[in-house]
């Protein structure tokens, strides 16, 4: 495009570049304007998380000028965050603290799951290989939630129904579903230093751990972060485990009880805090780790 | 060092392509074999198979006389070069090459100690602590190479290891390669598509297409003696000349009549006296083959000379290649019809599109039959045909009378011809005299040529004859054959008899009725695994009892001792590392600050460069805008100044960054190199100091470390024990023709089973029965026949066996006559016989 306009006005270098110039100004435009709407509702909930009173209507609260404090308007303050801690009623810490425990769990369980089954399905070459592959493809296809009533009743059946570590297992029950991406990655490494190591005198196991672990951190930052991110932010399944038990409660269902209905005007800011709380840890996660993601999902894109 | 050797060798993908197709060969110790062929041949996979990367469908690989067939690549004691080196790249180059030994529990000291050997002779001393990444291509299948030779394997394997290089580094890996087997003199075996790769390094080169072994030679005899077209076109550049052509045997002259283009070469009998005489009717069509430099230009137009027309030169500098068609009618530039390259050292005044006259030198010409593609002058010539008389009681042949053994006499025929094989032949007193013409000895099969009544003929003898001597000679009456035209009047026995076989186990055949004899055998190989086993676990205690009564115990003072000793010992390595540790942070930190300080260097460095580019460049823009007026000039000139202005931030930032990495690549490979070195030297203390300990433990508990280990020897031996017996009790049977059961020895067993897995009950086996596997027998587990004549050759008697359950003849190898429409049991010795699974027509024994 840019080099036909060049050649047809007769025009040298300074008007191709404006062209380029041109085509970039309403690129980004373009990308702040959707940025912006990604954003709004994040700055949304921590200038509510800072109001000191419910205003849901008010986007930004004002500043705490003696006259604005009389004439009742919200304020900047950190009360939410203390009130968030200290509130008696909802234990926000215990909240905290299953999901964490939970969510770190699962990651560990899940991401050892996920990197197995994508290895042994990259690597190994078995009988039914492709039928489990091509069955897992199409169980993938089915919403979560459809199992939801089969998974308490199985989870009855071995009294685990009122037990928060029951959510692990339902968690990682499924991981090895996830193998793509991590099949993905394994398929691009030779598969010649699985040989080179064999004739060496590796074992499998010396082979996964000593050749390819190494060589795959991407893939391993990559799982750790999906398997952390889905159980600290999941509802559904954590909702119904929980059974309206506070001490059982994650963070989504307990910040979802704190602005039911009739609680709404006093708890609104509170939950708004809860929510910047949560996203914290996620959020340091994603930029420690950005670097090794975006290669993860690349590497294993490749191929899979 | 080691021997190999395959047997039968088979690859079916489960999508039934044989990849590797019946492939059998021997390979001597220390010899460097190579496989060449085209992509797809199967060279690939039948390494692969040998480093037990591949499963072997069937057939038996053997290294050492080990059948390895289900033996971990790991424990075959081989080692792998491949074509795309396969380094690990998160590991430095030592860590590469120790990386085999250190899971092999090598100790350190040792590995270090091999790992500098290695790395001297392949001159990748100072590249150690580097990582794969920062190596050149030849560095890096230098440090693959290393790494195979340091656990100084039994084999080498190369599976096309300079396809990945440039030329003319592969010329100097290739010398390498080849200095290096020399200097180990272990077994090497070398894949490669390059023909001359494999001419130069192979002792013998293995020629592969299509999963088939086409020839085994070494490289001089593959380029003198090919024997197929597939061969003959392959080895050697520029490629054979091949003709389509027809032989016609007139009286002592043969005529070479060329297919297509109206050439007739004459030449006299002797000189193509190897060709196989079906081929000499003038019928058959035959390709004929001859290399560029056997092809010379000659001034005669003699009846030997050919006419060519001339189509171009390629000039080589030494030596030059003509191309010429034979018919000069063809003008078209694409056929390859009746086209040949001729290699001379003088093109004279020869012009494209001359005549010229060429003779072909008929000593090294070949040729192959048209459709098997096979050679039609083997070195090796299967058969000789006569010109033969029939008469009642004789046989008239190149004028001599010979009488008729009783069995083939009756028939009259003249003209007919006769076929015996070479090896048909015996020294014989009562024999007819012939002459010694000639002796070739091949593979250390010595065939002789012969010459009776002026006709050259072939027989291999095993004794040795000198030529020009005369030998008394005569043939073996049941390998003849006699043929008019196509009719077949004098038949030789076959070589074997034809049966079809079940495979059975020991459960099922007793289950089937009264074996006791069986049974018998079984207890006896049970009873036999057992005591042996039994003298081992004696022997086992006996030394046992003999070393504890040898230890002496200590005193407590004693005791007291080496444990200050060790204490000692322990702190002073503990110092040691601490020390190793400190210094080793101490040096990473000075690395980091000459980094840093070199980073910072280099980026003011290249500030200045570009201020003073931009300086330079805006003082000569104002000069010019100030010298010139031109308009369209000066908008070209603006435009440079543009570019450059815009251009200048990238390039400034580019070759900052160009500067930096190689910065960092030298920091990071000093500091990798700098963190293994005392990673190595701590490893060794951690490693001496375990050792302290179990020295100490032993002094002061030696009976118990003693007991410790004396029990788990036990445990071994009783586990082999058990595997001794339950192997002893596997008993398997052929079922032959529904008719009687066969005891198969375990090696039979062992073949089949290891070729088939638990397939091999529900396969259809053929049995080949050489005629002297058969044995009289009592036992009504036999096969029952009426014997119907008694054959006489002379040379040996045969008894022709009409089956009972089969509308079949056999025919039994007998001392002396047996009584004609006698009943007989027959018991076949299946370890004699060939035995081929039908499903696939696999050759498993």
């Amino acid at each position: 495009m840019a080099d036909l306009s060049l050649g047809k006005k007769n025009s040298h270098y300074r008007s191709h570049k404006r062209a380029i110039l041109t085509r970039n100004i309403f690129v980004y435009i373009f990308l702040t304007v959707i940025s912006i709407i990604w954003l709004i509702p994040f700055v949304y909930l921590v200038f509510q998380s800072l109001s000191s009173i419910y205003s849901p209507s008010n986007f930004m609260p004002f500043l705490p000028t003696e006259e604005n404090i009389a004439n009742g308007y919200p304020v900047w303050t950190f009360d939410n965050y203390i009130n968030l801690f200290t509130n008696d009623n909802y234990p926000f810490w215990r909240w905290y603290l299953n999901t964490f425990i939970i969510s770190l769990v699962t990651m560990i369980i899940q991401t050892i799951l996920v990197l197995g089954t994508s290895y042994a399905l990259s690597r190994l070459r078995f009988k039914g290989r492709q039928g489990i592959m091509r069955l897992i493809l199409v169980l993938g296809m089915f919403p979560g939630f459809l199992s939801t009533i089969i998974i308490y009743f199985t989870l009855q059946l071995f009294h685990l129904e009122s037990n928060i570590f029951s959510l692990i297992l339902i968690y990682i029950a499924s991981s090895a579903m996830q193998y793509y991406i991590a099949k993905g990655f394994f398929d691009t490494i030779p598969k010649s230093l699985d040989e080179a190591a064999m004739i060496d005198g590796a074992n499998k196991n010396t082979i996964f751990f000593k050749i390819i672990m190494p060589l795959s951190k991407p893939i391993i930052v990559y799982t750790l972060l999906i398997s952390f991110t889905a159980p600290w932010g999941d509802f559904m399944t954590a909702s119904y485990i929980a059974g309206g038990n506070p001490s059982m409660m994650t963070v989504a269902v307990g910040l979802q009880q704190m602005i039911t209905l009739t609680q709404r005007v006093q708890m609104f800011p509170t939950f708004c805090a809860g929510g910047v709380v949560v996203a914290i840890p996620i959020m340091a996660l994603f930029f420690w780790l950005q670097k090794y993601y975006v290669e993860g999902i690349t590497g294993g894109a490749v191929k899979g | 060092m080691a021997s190999l050797k395959l047997e039968h060798i088979y690859k079916v993908y489960p999508n039934g392509t044989k990849a590797v197709n019946d492939v059998s060969l021997d390979i001597k110790n220390g010899e460097f074999i190579v496989f060449v062929g085209p992509s797809g041949c199967g060279k690939s996979t039948t390494l692969r198979m040998i480093a037990g990367l591949e499963e072997i469908t069937a057939g038996e690989l053997y290294i050492d006389n080990q059948i390895v067939n289900d033996v971990e690549p790991k424990d075959r004691d081989i080692a792998m070069v491949f074509q795309n080196y396969a380094l690990y790249p998160h590991m430095t180059v030592y860590e590469n090459m120790a990386f085999g030994l250190k899971l092999r529990h090598v100790p350190d000291d040792v590995i270090q100690e091999k790992v500098l050997w290695a790395s001297d002779i392949l001159g990748i001393k100072e590249y150690l602590d580097r990582k794969p990444r920062a190596m050149s291509g030849g560095q890096r299948q230098r440090v693959a190479l290393g790494r195979a030779i340091l656990r100084d394997p039994k084999v080498m394997l190369l599976d096309e290891p300079l396809s990945n290089l440039d030329a003319k580094l592969r010329t100097q890996m290739r010398t390498e390669i080849a200095k290096l087997h020399q200097k180990l003199k272990t077994t090497f075996i070398y894949v490669t598509h390059d023909q001359v790769e494999a001419m130069t390094l192979g002792d013998r080169v293995v020629v592969m297409k299509a999963g088939r072994i086409q020839q085994v030679d070494t490289p001089k005899n593959l380029y003198d003696y090919p024997s197929n077209i597939f061969v003959a076109g392959f080895i050697g550049t520029p490629q054979m000349n091949f003709f389509d052509c027809t032989l016609l045997k007139e009286d002592e002259n043969i005529i070479i009549k060329f297919e297509n283009e109206n050439v007739r070469l004459k030449v006299s009998y002797n000189q193509l006296i190897k060709v196989n005489p079906d081929y000499l009717d003038g019928k058959h069509p035959i390709i004929l083959g001859i290399r560029c430099e056997h092809v010379h230009l000659t001034d005669k137009a003699d009846s030997l000379a050919i006419k060519v027309k001339i189509s171009r030169f390629e000039e080589l500098g030494s030596e030059a290649l003509i191309y010429a068609k034979l018919s000069d009618d063809d003008d078209s530039i694409v056929s390859e019809k009746g086209q040949m390259i001729i290699k001379t050292d003088r093109i004279d005044d020869l012009k494209a599109d001359d005549v010229a006259y060429v003779r072909f030198d008929l000593s090294h010409t070949y040729f192959f039959d048209k459709e098997t593609e096979e050679t039609i002058t083997p070195r090796l010539p299967k058969e000789n045909v006569f010109d033969v008389k029939l008469s009642e009681k004789e046989l008239e042949l190149l004028n001599i009378r010979l009488p008729l053994p009783e069995v083939l006499q009756g028939k009259n025929a003249s003209d007919a011809k006769l076929i015996i094989p070479v090896d048909a032949f015996r020294i014989d007193e009562k024999g007819t005299d012939v002459k010694v013409v000639d002796k070739e000895v091949l593979n250390g099969i010595k065939l002789y040529h012969l010459c009776l009544n002026n006709r050259v003929f072939f027989a291999v003898l095993d004794e040795d004859l000198e030529i020009g001597k005369e030998a008394k000679l005569s043939f073996d009456y049941s390998e003849i054959t006699v043929k008019k035209d196509d009719e077949v009047i004098i038949e030789p026995l076959k070589e074997y008899d034809e049966y079809k076989a079940a495979f059975y186990n020991y459960q099922t055949v007793i289950s089937k009725g009264d074996f006791s004899e069986f049974t018998q055998l079984r207890d006896d190989k049970i009873k036999a695994a057992t005591q042996y086993m039994d003298a081992q676990i004696l022997l086992e205690n006996n030394e046992y009892e003999k070393q504890r009564l040898a230890l002496s115990e200590l005193t407590e003072e004693e005791k007291a001792d080496s444990n200050k000793q060790l204490q000692e010992f322990i702190s002073k390595n503990k110092a040691e590392i601490k020390k190793i540790k400190a210094e080793n942070k101490k040096g990473a930190k000075e690395l980091k600050l000459k980094f840093n300080v070199l980073k910072k260097k280099l980026k003011a460095d290249n500030d200045r460069l570009f201020d003073q580019k931009k300086e330079l460049e805006i003082k000569e823009y104002n000069e010019f805008k100030q010298n010139n007026k031109d308009v369209d000039a000066l908008k070209r000139r603006k435009d440079e100044y543009h570019i450059f202005k815009d251009n200048l931030q990238t390039e400034k930032e580019n070759t900052l960054n160009l500067a930096i990495n190689g910065a960092t690549m030298d920091y990071e490979s000093k500091l990798s190199s700098l963190n293994a070195s005392s990673r190595r030297k701590i490893t060794l203390l951690k490693k001496e100091i375990t050792e302290k300990k179990k020295e100490y433990a032993r002094q002061i508990n030696g009976e118990k470390v003693l007991s410790k280990e004396h029990q788990k020897r036990l445990k071994v031996l009783e586990t082999k024990r058990k595997e001794a017996i339950e192997r002893a009790s596997l008993v398997f049977f052929f079922k032959i023709e529904n008719e009687c059961y066969s005891l198969l020895t375990d090696i039979i067993s062992n073949k089949l089973i290891q070729g088939l897995g638990t397939r091999v009950f529900s396969k259809e086996f053929k049995v080949e029965v050489p005629h002297d596997a058969y044995k009289l027998t009592h036992s009504s587990n036999s096969i029952k026949g009426t014997v119907i004549d008694n054959l006489n050759f002379e040379s040996a008697l045969f008894a022709k066996i009409k089956l009972n359950s089969l509308d079949k003849y056999i025919y039994m190898k007998v001392d002396k006559p047996l009584e004609i429409n006698k009943e007989v049991s027959l018991e076949i010795d299946v370890s004699k016989a060939m035995i081929t699974e039908t499903g696939m027509n696999i050759r498993l024994y």
